[in-house]
């Protein structure tokens, strides 16, 4: 069956809260009564709602310790290395590794918040990330690093991360990963 | 009203009519019925019951209580099927949350089968472009996006945390979608 335009259709914004859980009980089911009854809109619900599930999968670059264990349990090979500040250490993807983990340490027991930036060896900025996940106990920041990043990025990463007490002081610290593969 | 051509051309009143007079394409209508719907219930149930498996036994489910009312001539506006279906989506799916749905008889519905076990017609999305997409959204909406679906945190407690307002987030994120979206859907975005 060739589908048929719809007159009034839902807009990107309803759809995207309906997926979100953003609207309430009348809300959804005012969205549902419409999506039942129209297989244009129902049609692009079905492809906001794969976005939706794809953007769950992704894995982020800086993972909270939860996220972590939830990955582990899923059965992603993880290998951790932990990264004091102001050093470089080098770290080989080997054959049976789907992630790396970084733990960049340090006290961050008084971070209200923490910014992360990703630079190349010189220095260019690659990525900036705001408000990142932080163990605030553990004095740590979790990276993830995925294979295909091999291709994606250079070898020789830094990391800087600007943690934001509560009185709006900035403490900056940098740390530095060497990144290589590991032949099987 | 003269019909026309074959089940997939016909309007939803024609085929629960179809079904409900055991008329001679009967079979066709009941397949047909069942593909046009068997991806909106998939998805109603991804959204309520959160899991996949769940999803497709309620696909089975509201699909055969359907089948069931139609050749009973339980549908009271065939031409509202949609709203009908939404209703047995509902039921199912509060049936389901109480553990208390039941598999029987679904040998019955040859049609039901076959097309529950298909999988929806939209493709997935391929992971690492979303990735690189994700790459060219401003700060902000990359962090919305991230806090909203990686680290499933509610509006409001992303807006208190970045200081804006829960309707802000929302803004951000309907906007950030909509780029995600266009960026995934059309290569050249992605440059």
């Amino acid at each position: 069956m060739t589908t048929r335009a719809c007159r009034s259709p839902l807009s990107f914004a309803e759809l995207a809260d309906y997926w979100t859980d953003d609207l309430d009980a009348d809300g959804s089911r005012r969205v549902e009564d419409h999506l039942f009854a129209c297989a244009s809109c129902a049609e692009r619900t079905a492809r906001a709602a794969e976005l939706v599930r794809a953007l769950r999968d992704v894995v982020p670059a800086v993972l909270s310790g939860e996220r972590l264990r939830a990955l582990a349990d899923r059965g992603v090979r993880v290998r951790e290395t932990e990264v004091p500040p102001d050093t470089q250490v080098t770290v080989a993807f080997a054959p049976g590794v789907d992630l790396l983990i970084h733990r960049l340490k340090g006290d961050l027991s008084h971070a209200f918040w923490v910014d992360c930036d990703v630079l190349d060896g010189r220095g260019t900025p690659l990525l900036s990330l705001e408000h990142v996940p932080v163990d605030r106990a553990a004095g740590e920041v979790l990276i993830a690093c995925q294979r295909h990043y091999l291709a994606e990025y250079p070898p020789d990463i830094r990391f800087r991360l600007s943690v934001v007490d509560t009185n709006g002081a900035i403490a900056t610290r940098e740390y530095r990963v060497f990144h290589e593969a590991e032949r099987g | 009203m003269t019909r026309r051509g074959s089940p997939p051309d016909w309007s939803d009143g024609e085929l629960v009519r179809e079904i409900g007079t055991r008329g001679t394409d009967a079979a066709g209508a009941e397949r047909e019925l069942c593909t046009r719907y068997a991806a909106r219930i998939r998805l109603y149930g991804r959204r309520h019951l959160r899991a996949d498996d769940a999803a497709d036994d309620l696909v089975q489910q509201v699909l055969l209580s359907v089948l069931e009312a139609a050749r009973a001539g339980r549908i009271e506006d065939p031409d509202r099927l949609g709203a009908f279906v939404a209703g047995a989506c509902r039921f199912a799916a509060w049936d389901v949350r109480r553990g208390e749905h039941r598999r029987q008889r679904l040998a019955q519905a040859e049609a039901v089968l076959a097309v529950a076990a298909a999988e929806p017609g939209i493709h997935p999305i391929d992971r690492r472009r979303l990735e690189r997409c994700l790459g060219h959204l401003a700060l902000r909406e990359s962090t919305v996006v991230r806090m909203t679906f990686q680290e499933d945190r509610p509006a409001d407690e992303i807006a208190r945390l970045l200081g804006i307002t829960p309707g802000n987030v929302r803004v951000i994120r309907h906007r950030a979608l909509a780029h995600l979206q266009a960026c995934v859907e059309n290569p050249k975005e992605d440059a």
